[in-house]
């Protein structure tokens, strides 16, 4: 038996391990210039693969075997790290992302130069989320977090040359720092009322009796460093900015890396549960950030920042779930939307093929009954499965079930019918019946998984939300009505509200002259001649 | 003012001087500030047409970013660009120390190149001293140079790149129709757009450290003739500059200002105008003056001194700077020399045997391919595998100047080279075997066709959850497990074959009975057009029994710049469809007979078959080959396999670019290539024309076994067969400006990759769709090739030559093509290529209109 705990101790820590390898290995090869990284990628490649079956097989174990209480097998051996179901399964997907994301950038970055650095990060990267997702105690968590920055930054600034690379990893940077401090204050107010850095003990106290103040103060500075962290609204301009740096950096960050704090807000779940300031906090950035990136997307010119956008819009959805308490929900959107992000960034090139594609249908306006009719009918069909199907009753509070029509409802906006041969009205209504039930299954599937994570929906905010995703749907049927309506709002949202132009003002008035000086002049003999390939936005 | 116009008309037609002399300008002895309107418009004009199209992505062609400027000779445009947009138009120095030190570059080329400019050889040490340096060419600066001045600039975006990224954003939102989803309203045109987009701008001010920037917005005037005016008033620039000036203000915006010089010359096709350029002009334009506004009075008139007192001795300052230039115009000579020679020695030899080989075996098949470089190692490897194969090399479009509309789709596109406008319609329909293809089988057309849109509705439905916010939330909980799969794809590339986007949607069952027909002619008009082309192929006469037309096309997947990789000829798209209406036309009974009255015979066992040269893999895909006669199946089967030969020959030449090794079995070999065209991560699924430097046109007797290693355009042309020299004439005027073309979009891309190439590839970031790429967040819209096309990752894949272009005709009939065709004289004599004549006595090259030795082979 102690030796089956040896065992799965190892193999929970063994990711952050084989990464940190890497990171050794490439900073010592990094003098090297005519190593082109090819050997290391092999290293990395067989490293990552094992990483991956480790944090598989760390998952199995915690299924098949779920430890007593809260001491995981890892606690008897490293103080402060912990395996739970939440982590383990996050930490699958993390080092899954790792494996593909890293293999894309062997072959995706031969002949750049600096590939050691890249790598270094990249395991760096790897290695520290792997650490944050074992956290149990408030040092590690903070020390892990600060690290992913850390590590992050080298993959920011990959092209060194590139001033809005640096100047949006300083933003980034800007962020970072403030959250740290907000952690320490978090963990200090914690540790004032629990007597003990542990995050169990913390969660465990926090179940049994009521929130003294010291908790509440915890929670809201734990609330506000994941928003810091998360690139919710205003602090979002260094996501939609990291576009300088190769196009599988951007696949980790926004895969990987940008929604842990999705990750800590569920681990903390019981420590929100009792603060309401914390809950409100997350409901109204997260939907502010959902409302507003959500039309931001929509005006989007080129792929990439459509995508990042996507990100930052999808975050403040996700931290929206946990304000209102489905954690469930919350989870399911963060390994959901992980997978997604990470496959249509590393595919972002394909948009050419998307559009030609694309081109070959005949477009129609929309009818406009459709526009009125469809979320009634979504709301019917979404009601009609879940009673059919979730048996044991409401699943999901009410108002949820109503944000999920108004989401799908664009399914049934029809056309008008251009052409004889174009298919008729009954049957678009029965595909889009059948996509829908599709959905709502894989839906109700995805919220029966038994991950242990309870759920304490928060009614009075639920109906906030309600009205704020009504007002989407509003919005986006709008456009299809009138088409070319709503300029002045359409011109704030192209713009990003103006939000990030004030941050970044503020970020060059922070740290001056470096970014432009110390880059581009240097390449140029005429100082006239700072035409920069590059922008913000 | 007439233009750089090269649309057919002027071309076949011959028009008269397409520049203007400057000296309407120069006579002007008013006042700077009292400016006339149709000064105004004249010198905006001619800056506009300074800038060269930059075709979308799903039609990339490849485009001499200077066309614009050809009618200067090359050394001064060298200097104007260095001057004007600090754009490098000669390889760097740093490019040719490398050649020189490596021994690429030899003394004998050095003294020859020296020899051919008319310096003394006393020189020489001078241009080996100069190597070491970089030439000391300052850029002119405009207004908003002058204007950003203050000293707390640092803290904040520099003026140039803040109004770069606002004009292009503006650009971006405006000429977008498929990337974002909420669609501005922009009837009143790209000036008026963007006014109204800065006015009520709220940002801006911020970032570029000017609080007050609405006062000087306010003095914006509303139309783009009014700002232009405003503009040149305020500026007062000696008129002899303006042009100057305002071609340096677009080349801040190259990106774009491509972007809208291609949408007027589509126009141009049209027969409308277009005044997007011009928008964008006095765009760039008014910033600068908008600024002023913004300025104390005591700045502004210390900017103004700063630019008056460059921009009066503009032109000196280009005299200067292109005397200094004759170092690197002798280097780039140098650079050609080398190549020259070999080139000059295969063909030397080549024509040897030529006239030694009298007899050939009997041909069986011919093969007609496009002029692609990356033909040549096929059609090389194909001749050698049987001897009964006779390759033709001829424009990949077959001479069928069309544009094709999908099956059941309004996506109608060009399918001919940029130069030209479609003249004909091209449709896909359902032909089965009963009716032996050539009518369409009604009753199935309809079924396919319901099929199709059926299932275009079903992605559209499924893919409104990708692309409304609100689904996209929600959706990604339910759904985002399913692209497990989808990532893991990404773990092992798969060897699929290349994918047939234009039969998207349609059942297996109909896909292969989609078949493009012209449409909208009738048989006469069809006869015509099947002579024509006949003829200028060569295949008037002795037609083999089986015939071959070969277009090409690529193979890659998340490769935005994919089109820029097929057949430039088709205009960015494989030659498949060109091929295959050819075929069709060529089959068909009734053309054939009304033919045989134009005394073109084509043998009645004779057929024609289309098929694509997929230049990734180097694998032949076959089309319509059910409709072909039972004897001609069994001789197609003979085909076959010597193609399967030449083909594995080509891989295996092409291995080692590929980072492959050559040395696999045949089976494994292909394998890898495929997994590597299906490989989303591969920023190089193949080099496309990277290396091209030549262009013969001459009998394939004339180039036959020689080995040119995929850096020829080959096209045949036997003068005997043109006695009035039409065909010639069209030779010079359409295929060698496309060769041109090519070769200078690479030369540009290789010269300055950070201006006229589009940069890092793993940095690319699509806009619109398919308008164009930003490297990264934005910044101008980038043209040209990406570093990773030209460059594996340790040296140069591509050597910036200009083309030598090679020509086995009567020199009277070239001399009087020349004499004809403003376009093709400044190319020849403003040295944007060589051409050389190749006659029974051997080579000679043609410099400053007449005929001299080649002296490349003097020792």
């Amino acid at each position: 038996m102690k030796l089956f705990n040896l065992l799965s101790a190892a193999c929970a820590i063994a990711p952050a391990v084989f990464m940190l390898f890497v990171v050794w290995r490439a900073n010592s090869l990094r003098g090297d210039p005519d190593d082109n990284g090819s050997d290391l990628w092999a290293l990395f490649t067989v490293l990552s693969s094992l990483a991956f079956l480790s944090t598989l097989f760390t998952l199995v174990l915690q299924t098949l075997a779920p430890p007593i209480g809260d001491q995981g097998p890892l606690s008897g051996y490293v103080p402060g790290l912990t395996v739970n179901l939440l982590g383990g399964l996050v930490a699958v997907l993390v080092q899954l992302l790792g494996m593909v994301i890293g293999g894309f950038s062997s072959r995706y970055l031969q002949g750049e130069p600096g590939q050691m650095r890249y790598i270094a990060g990249f395991a760096g990267v790897l290695a520290a989320v792997h650490v944050l997702l074992l956290a149990n105690h408030w040092l590690v968590l903070i020390a892990a977090w600060a690290l992913v920055g850390k590590a992050l930054q080298g993959l920011l600034c990959f092209y060194p040359g590139r001033p809005f690379a640096l100047l949006a990893a300083y933003k980034k940077q800007i962020a970072d720092q403030v959250a740290d401090v907000l952690l320490i204050i978090a963990a200090a107010s914690a540790y004032l009322d629990v007597g003990s850095g542990s995050i169990s003990d913390l969660l465990r106290q926090v179940g049994t009796g009521d929130a003294s103040m010291a908790l509440e103060i915890s929670a809201v500075c734990l609330v506000l460093a994941v928003i810091l962290r998360t690139a919710l609204l205003p602090i979002h301009g260094w996501l939609i900015q990291v576009m300088e740096a190769p196009t599988p950096v951007s696949a980790l960050l926004h895969a990987g890396v940008v929604n842990l704090g999705g990750f800590i807000l569920i681990r903390f779940s019981p420590l929100l549960d009792v603060s309401s300031v914390a809950r409100w906090l997350l409901v109204i950035f997260g939907l502010g950030t959902a409302l507003l990136a959500g039309f931001v997307i929509l005006t989007r010119i080129s792929i990439k920042v459509r995508l990042a956008w996507s990100t930052v819009a999808q975050m403040g959805f996700m931290v929206l779930e946990c304000g209102l308490g489905l954690y469930q929900l919350a989870i399911m959107h963060l390994i959901g939307h992980s997978l997604y992000k990470a496959h249509t960034f590393l595919s972002a090139s394909m948009v050419v093929r998307q559009t030609r594609l694309r081109m070959l249908h005949v477009t129609a306006p929309t009818r406009r009954i459709s526009l009125l009719v469809a979320p009634l009918l979504a709301y019917a069909i979404v009601s009609l499965v879940q009673n059919l199907v979730g048996s044991t009753g409401a699943i999901w509070p009410w108002w949820w079930s109503i944000v999920l029509a108004a989401a799908w409802a664009p399914m049934f906006w029809l056309p008008m019918n251009v052409d004889d041969e174009a298919p008729p009205t009954w049957y678009r209504l029965l595909a889009g019946i059948g996509m829908l039930v599709l959905l709502m299954l894989a839906a109700l599937l995805a919220h029966a998984v038994p991950l242990g994570i309870g759920s304490s929906p928060h009614h009075s905010a639920g109906i906030v939300a309600l009205a704020g995703m009504s007002l989407m749907y509003v919005g986006l049927a709008t456009l299809q009505w009138h088409q070319g309506c709503w300029g002045t709002w359409r011109r704030w949202s192209y713009a990003g509200f103006y939000i990030d132009e004030f941050y970044t003002r503020l970020a060059l008035r922070l740290w001056p002259t470096r970014w432009l000086s110390a880059t581009h002049l240097a390449r140029q003999p005429d100082c006239l001649a700072t035409e920069a390939s590059t922008g913000k936005q | 003012m007439n233009t750089i116009d090269t649309n057919s008309a002027n071309i076949h037609e011959g028009s008269g001087p397409l520049y203007p002399s400057a000296s309407c300008q120069e006579h002007d002895e008013q006042q700077a500030g009292k400016a006339t309107d149709a000064q105004n418009d004249a010198a905006c004009e001619k800056a506009c047409l300074a800038i060269a199209p930059a075709w979308p992505l799903d039609r990339a062609i490849a485009v001499n970013p200077h066309w614009g400027r050809i009618n200067r000779p090359l050394r001064q445009v060298a200097a104007r660009m260095a001057l004007l947009g600090n754009i490098q138009v000669f390889p760097t120095r740093e490019y040719l120390r490398e050649a020189w030190a490596k021994g690429r570059m030899t003394q004998q080329d050095l003294f020859y190149a020296l020899a051919t400019l008319q310096h003394g050889e006393d020189c020489a040490n001078q241009c080996i001293d100069a190597l070491e340096q970089t030439p000391e060419i300052a850029q002119l600066p405009l207004l908003i140079d002058v204007l950003d001045d203050d000293p707390a600039r640092h803290t904040r975006l520099s003026w140039r790149q803040a109004i770069t990224q606002q004009v292009s954003q503006t650009c971006a939102a405006f000429f977008d129709e498929h990337q974002a989803d909420w669609q501005p309203v922009r009837g009143q045109g790209l000036y008026v757009f963007w006014r109204d987009t800065l006015i009520h701008d709220h940002g801006i001010g911020v970032l570029m450290g000017l609080p007050n920037l609405g006062k000087g917005l306010s003095a914006l005037p509303a139309t783009r003739r009014d700002a232009e005016k405003w503009v040149m008033i305020r500026l007062g620039l000696p008129h002899d500059a303006w042009a100057d000036y305002l071609e340096a203000v677009l080349l801040t915006v190259n990106g774009w200002a491509s972007w809208c010089a291609y949408l007027g010359w589509q126009a141009k096709q049209e027969g409308r105008s277009d005044d997007h350029l011009r928008d964008l002009l006095a765009i760039r334009l008014a910033w600068g003056a908008v600024l002023l506004e913004c300025k104390t009075d005591s700045s502004a008139k210390h900017a103004f001194a700063a630019l008056h007192k460059t921009w009066s001795h503009a032109s000196e300052l280009l005299a200067d700077a292109e005397r200094a230039l004759w170092v690197d115009e002798v280097w780039q000579l140098a650079l050609e020399a080398g190549y020259q020679r070999q080139l000059a020695s295969n063909l030397s030899t080549a024509s040897l045997r030529h006239t030694l080989e009298s007899s050939r075996s009997e041909v069986e098949v011919q093969a007609a391919f496009c002029i692609d470089v990356r033909s040549e190692r096929l059609r090389r490897a194909l001749e050698t595998a049987s001897p009964s194969i006779q390759t033709i090399g001829f424009a990949g479009f077959f001479g069928l100047p069309i544009a094709y509309t999908p099956f059941a789709t309004n996506a109608r596109r060009p399918q001919l080279p940029g130069l030209l406008a479609p003249v004909l319609e091209v449709t896909d329909c359902v032909m089965t075997e009963e009716t032996t293809g050539h009518e369409t089988s009604t009753s199935e057309q309809r079924a396919a066709k319901q099929a199709r849109l059926r299932n275009f509705a079903l992605s559209t439905q499924w893919q409104a959850n990708s692309r409304w916010p609100g689904a996209a939330f929600s959706f990604v909980e339910a759904a985002g497990l399913g692209y497990l799969g989808k990532l893991a794809g990404w773990l092992r590339p798969s060897g699929q074959p290349r994918p047939r986007d234009d039969l998207a949607g349609i059942p297996a069952l109909y896909r292969s009975l989609c078949r493009p027909t012209l449409t909208g002619l009738d048989v006469s008009d069809k006869v015509n057009l099947a002579a024509t082309v006949l003829h200028a192929m060569g295949l008037d006469h002795d037609l083999a029994p089986l015939v071959l037309l070969v277009g090409h096309g690529s193979q890659s997947v998340n490769n935005a710049h994919a089109a820029a990789l097929d057949c430039g000829a088709c205009c960015g798209q494989t030659g498949e469809v060109n091929a295959r209406v050819l075929a069709q036309l060529l089959n068909d009974t009734a053309v054939r007979a009304g033919l045989v009255e134009k005394n073109i015979a084509i043998p009645s066992e004779t057929v024609f078959l289309a098929a694509l040269h997929n230049t990734t893999t180097d694998e032949v895909e076959w089309f319509d080959q059910d409709l072909l006669p039972h004897q001609a199946q069994e001789r197609l089967e003979r085909v076959r396999s010597a193609f399967d030969c030449a083909c594995d020959q080509v891989r295996r030449e092409r291995a080692p670019d590929l980072t492959l090794d050559p040395r696999g079995g045949h089976g494994d070999l292909l394998e890898q290539v495929r997994r590597r065209a299906n490989d989303g991560a591969q920023t190089r699924p193949e080099w496309g024309l990277a290396g091209n430097a030549s262009f013969i046109i001459a009998p394939r007797s004339r180039t036959q076994h020689i080995v040119l290693d995929g850096r020829t355009f080959l096209h045949d042309y036997t003068a005997q067969n043109d006695p009035d020299s039409s065909i010639l004439e069209l030779l010079m005027t359409a295929p060698m400006l496309v060769t041109h073309w090519i070769n200078w979009q690479y030369h540009a891309s290789t010269c300055d990759p950070d201006r006229l190439g589009s940069g890092n590839k793993v940095l690319h970031n699509v806009v619109g769709g398919h308008i164009g790429v930003f490297e990264g967040n934005g910044g101008d819209l980038r043209i040209g090739l990406s570093k990773q096309s030209l460059h594996n990752g340790k040296q140069w894949m591509h050597e910036p030559l200009r083309l030598t272009v090679v020509i086995d005709a009567p020199r009277v009939a070239i001399e009087r093509v020349i004499q004809q065709h403003t376009v093709v004289q400044q190319l020849i004599n403003h040295g944007w290529l060589h051409l050389w004549h190749f006659g029974e006595k051997g080579l000679s090259r043609y410099a400053a209109g007449e005929w001299a030795q080649l002296g490349l082979m003097t020792q």
